[in-house]
């Protein structure tokens, strides 16, 4: 009897106890699961808590959110503290867990989330210096009462949120990672925009060059990576004035540099882009100006922006914001449009730094060694052990690399602590192209091209902080001797390039280079490729007169300049009698292309596989230094034009090939079976949204929760630039006028539920290029009177 | 004994229905010890009222999923690698699992204090 139930006892225990508490030893990953499984609190409750009529003890007043007809959100406050909690509060209940983990990448957290996957990401960034950065930036943000006027209830607004959260209300992305968010402060917000900053003013091509200028010699490097290419490749949107200050041919020295092993985790977010123009009353439709603006990123769900309207007696702002930040980042109001582009200058400089001796931090700068500043900064990982990560920061920027007494240090512009959240702040109140001008003076980085219109005027401004670079510096690691080796001063913003009512009639831009040779300041040797701007520079002068439809149908323009470039030069290179019958029919469609990228066309599918072995061919040298590097396609096709001009001069740069029309038909050949092996002989199977998937993929990478099969037009050299992971995340026009009238579109839903319908509300739209009617309310009677439905916020 | 079903098949009544609508997960396994020290179950007996349960929770958990356009099943089935149908089964394999064990550890707990 007494044996039976100690048996019983055993497997009763065994079952219910041992069993759960060593897999939840052994298998951390799982210790959420039957919490998230269950139905009372865990997945199976879809729906955020609703927030249709509260009372909140901030508040001073009545808030409405009143959603329009498309669900988007238009906060109406009766004072600007009211409306900064209420667009907090209501950004957080929608976009938390984006919010989380977008504020948690620059800081290096994410491992706290995510686990031992995300460590190196997260090293990367502590030991680029970018938490003390933070710690900066959140401390020129408390130093300073208009940021603080906004920032301080908007804090209070998504900590409302999150104090009030229990288990069952949660975001989906907690309850799989076991994970509770943190409450908000400033550094949060400065890590957001900092972020930003470096996914746009990341990119940094000096170590590569500088492996280049040691492996293929400097002629052949100055070749291939130019500082300019010629004028008729380029798209200029400014005038060139003044005169070049330094002859820049001569500098490209290769230098004398010991370390061996660059740092790899650079050029995370190469690539980021966006379009931007604006046309003038002259060349208006409507007589007033207009504005379009569509900003490149990374695809992602939830969507990277945020649309709302924000109405109070100060304030009445239509646009999207980065989830995080208060304010609208790019958007309108009744009398201004704003609109940006990466500015892609060059804002980071390598140094190699000598040490003391291989144990000692102590560097050599103006003649003696010094002392470094070293944090010891330690990364959180979720079920493991911690990790220590020493940063070591010099007069040369960080230590991001190591080898015995050499480091290689890296200075950033987006380093020091700026004010460009005061620019956003005077933008979304400002009234015209001069206040917008006033507002871009403070903007420091990225460096971005301004487009502002009103009713009457129009701008560009390539605004912030672009280092003024003494002879040698700016292309590749340099020795660090001290002073001299450092950038000590910005261009003044009055000579940044700009243009106010060209006699054009129009600005734009599209991250290319924005002037040419004569200007007198470096900018950079790697500016975006220049086929969108060309095309949309086309477009735009193509019609006398332009409106708000004609400026969607640009933005929508799947034409590939670049294959509009490249195709008739390789036409006449390509050795056809070489062809078989198959690559002889693909050849027949490619060559009758009217160069329209769309999802179902085969023609896209053939150039690019055509292209990509011309340059893995041609330019097998550089990607043997970085595989994800290369002259620049514009480059290429004046290779091939100086080739077919004069072919023994160009010889051997074909090699092995005989001469270039070898290579081409050997590049063709070699892509038809390439897509032959990958989607079968038939070229109508060769269907460009298959060759180029494009997809949504959920801001945390968790599978599932993102659009993975979404049919959509468009190359990356198109006006329409979707790449397929990466593409237009917002897209504005707006017809200035008494009444504004505009179009918007993000792909996405308002909220950032993934068990929401509503999460990919607009993304088939978007994919399709249709625009949705913006209501912009000029008062809270019309929101009222309009609004499919309201929420009320009240005083406690 | 017929009194001891019915207390029996109530209890597990109230933990399926608290844990599909208003229970923390955390009270289960206490609730389940409760019922299996009050009631002291078979073995036999504890598998036929968890199954119940499982199955009151499958049924409730496929409503939510049809409810929400089987958008949970869909999603959770992709990172769970698991086909997107059984996934209502989770929950009703979870309430089992703690029914019967926990059940019986209060039944065990009983037998040994009592003795």
């Amino acid at each position: 009897m007494l044996r039976r139930d100690i048996l019983h006892l055993i497997a009763a225990f065994i079952g219910a106890i041992a069993v759960p508490v060593v897999v939840y030893f052994a298998v951390p990953s799982v210790r959420g699961i039957p919490r998230l499984l269950s139905v009372s609190e865990g997945m199976w409750q879809t729906k955020f808590p609703s927030l249709e009529r509260r009372k909140f003890p901030d508040l001073k007043a009545p808030v409405d959110i009143a959603f329009d007809n498309q669900g988007i959100p238009h906060i109406i406050a009766q004072n600007d503290d009211d409306l900064f909690f209420a667009q907090g509060l209501l950004t957080a209940y929608f976009r938390l867990f984006q919010m989380d983990i977008s504020t948690r990448i620059a800081t290096g957290r994410l491992s706290e989330l995510v686990g031992a996957r995300a460590v190196e990401y997260d090293r990367f960034f502590v030991t680029f210096g970018f938490r003390q950065t933070v710690r900066d930036q959140s401390a020129q943000f408390n130093k300073t009462p208009e940021v603080m006027a906004r920032m301080t209830p908007f804090l209070k607004g998504v900590n409302a949120y999150i104090e009030q959260l229990e288990y069952r209300d949660l975001p989906l992305e907690y309850k799989l990672l076991s994970a509770w968010p943190e409450k908000w402060d400033t550094e949060r917000i400065a890590s957001l925009l900092k972020l930003m900053t470096f996914r746009l003013a990341g990119r940094s091509h000096d170590l590569s060059l500088t492996r280049a200028l040691q492996t293929l010699g400097k002629d052949k490097t100055q070749d291939l990576f130019p500082e300019f290419l010629p004028a008729n490749l380029e798209a200029y949107f400014v005038e060139p004035t003044g005169k070049r200050k330094r002859e820049l041919t001569t500098e490209l020295e290769a230098t004398d540099i010991h370390i061996k092993q660059f740092p790899s985790l650079l050029n995370v977010f190469e690539g980021n882009g966006s379009n931007s123009w604006a046309v003038g009353p002259s060349k208006s439709k409507t007589g007033r100006s207009i504005l379009a603006n569509d900003t490149h990123l990374g695809y992602q769900l939830p969507a990277v922006w945020f649309e709302t309207q924000l109405m109070s007696p100060n304030t009445n702002v239509y646009g999207g914001t980065f989830p995080g930040a208060p304010g609208i980042i790019l958007g309108f109001n009744s009398k201004l449009a704003w609109g940006v582009t990466n500015g892609t200058s060059d804002v980071i400089d390598w140094s190699e730094v000598e040490f003391k001796d291989q144990s000692s931090n102590d560097y050599w700068f103006d003649g003696s060694f010094r002392a470094p500043t070293v944090m010891t900064e330690e990364i959180i990982v979720h079920n493991a052990p911690s990790l220590p990560v020493v940063v070591v920061k010099t007069k040369y920027g960080y230590i991001m690399h190591r080898e015995n007494q050499y480091g290689l240090a890296v200075r950033w512009t987006g380093h020091a602590a700026s004010d460009e959240f005061r620019s956003f702040i005077m933008l979304n109140n400002g009234r015209s192209i001069a206040d917008c001008v006033q507002a871009i003076k403070f903007w420091h980085a990225p460096i971005q091209n301004f487009t502002c219109a009103d009713e009457s005027n129009i701008s560009i401004y390539h605004a912030g902080g672009l280092p003024v670079r003494k002879a040698d510096e700016g292309f590749v690691v340099k020795p660090g001797v001290g002073q001299e080796s450092i950038w000590n001063s910005e261009v003044p913003f009055e000579e940044m390039p700009h243009a106010v009512n060209p006699p054009s009639g129009f600005v734009f831009s599209a991250n290319q280079r924005p002037v040419g040779p004569s200007y007198p300041y470096y900018m950079s040797w790697d500016f975006e490729e220049p086929f969108r701007g060309q095309r949309i520079r086309h477009l735009l002068q193509e019609k006398p007169k332009l409106d708000g439809g004609d400026l969607m149908q640009i933005q929508n323009d799947v034409f590939d300049q670049h294959a509009s470039l490249a195709l008739p030069v390789l036409e006449k290179m390509i050795q056809t009698k070489e062809l078989n019958a198959q690559e002889n029919n693909a050849y027949e469609i490619l060559k009758v292309w009217d160069y329209l990228a769309h999802a179902n066309s085969d023609e896209p599918a053939i150039f690019e596989a055509w292209w990509k072995n011309i340059e893995a061919f041609l330019w097998k040298d550089v990607s043997s230094i970085n595989t994800k590097w290369m002259p620049k396609k514009a480059r290429t096709i004046w290779f091939f034009r100086q080739l077919e001009a004069s072919p023994e001069k160009w010889k051997s740069w074909v090699a092995p090939f005989e001469n270039g029309d070898e290579l081409v038909t050997a590049a063709f050949k070699k892509g038809i079976a390439d897509l032959s092996a990958k989607f079968g002989a038939n070229p109508k199977d060769w269907v460009w949204s298959k060759v180029q998937r494009t997809s949504l993929p959920h801001v945390a990478k968790i599978p599932g929760l993102g659009d993975d099969d979404i049919e959509m037009d468009g190359t990356g050299y198109s006006v329409m630039a979707n790449k397929g992971v990466h593409g237009p995340t917002w897209k504005l026009v707006v017809e200035l006028g008494p009444n504004p009238r505009a179009w918007a579109q993000i792909p996405g839903g308002v909220t950032g539920n993934p068990l929401d319908p509503g999460y990919e509300r607009f993304v088939s739209a978007w994919a399709h290029g249709e625009m949705r009617p913006v209501q912009f309310w000029q008062n809270s009677t019309e929101a009222m009177a309009n609004a499919a439905y309201v929420w009320r916020w009240e005083a406690r | 004994m017929g009194g001891q079903m019915i207390a029996a098949l109530v209890g597990f009544a109230v933990m399926a229905a608290g844990f599909m609508c208003f229970l923390p997960f955390y009270w289960l396994p206490v609730l389940c010890v409760s019922l299996g020290y009050t009631l002291r179950l078979t073995w036999k007996q504890t598998f036929k009222f968890a199954f119940i349960a499982a199955v009151l929770t499958i049924a409730m958990a496929t409503y939510l999923d049809f409810m929400n356009q089987n958008l949970i099943s869909k999603k959770i089935g992709v990172i769970l690698l698991l086909p997107p149908p059984l996934v209502p089964a989770l929950p009703g394999l979870l309430i089992a699992w703690i029914g019967v064990f926990f059940t019986q550890l209060g039944v065990s707990l009983r037998t040994i204090l009592k003795k």
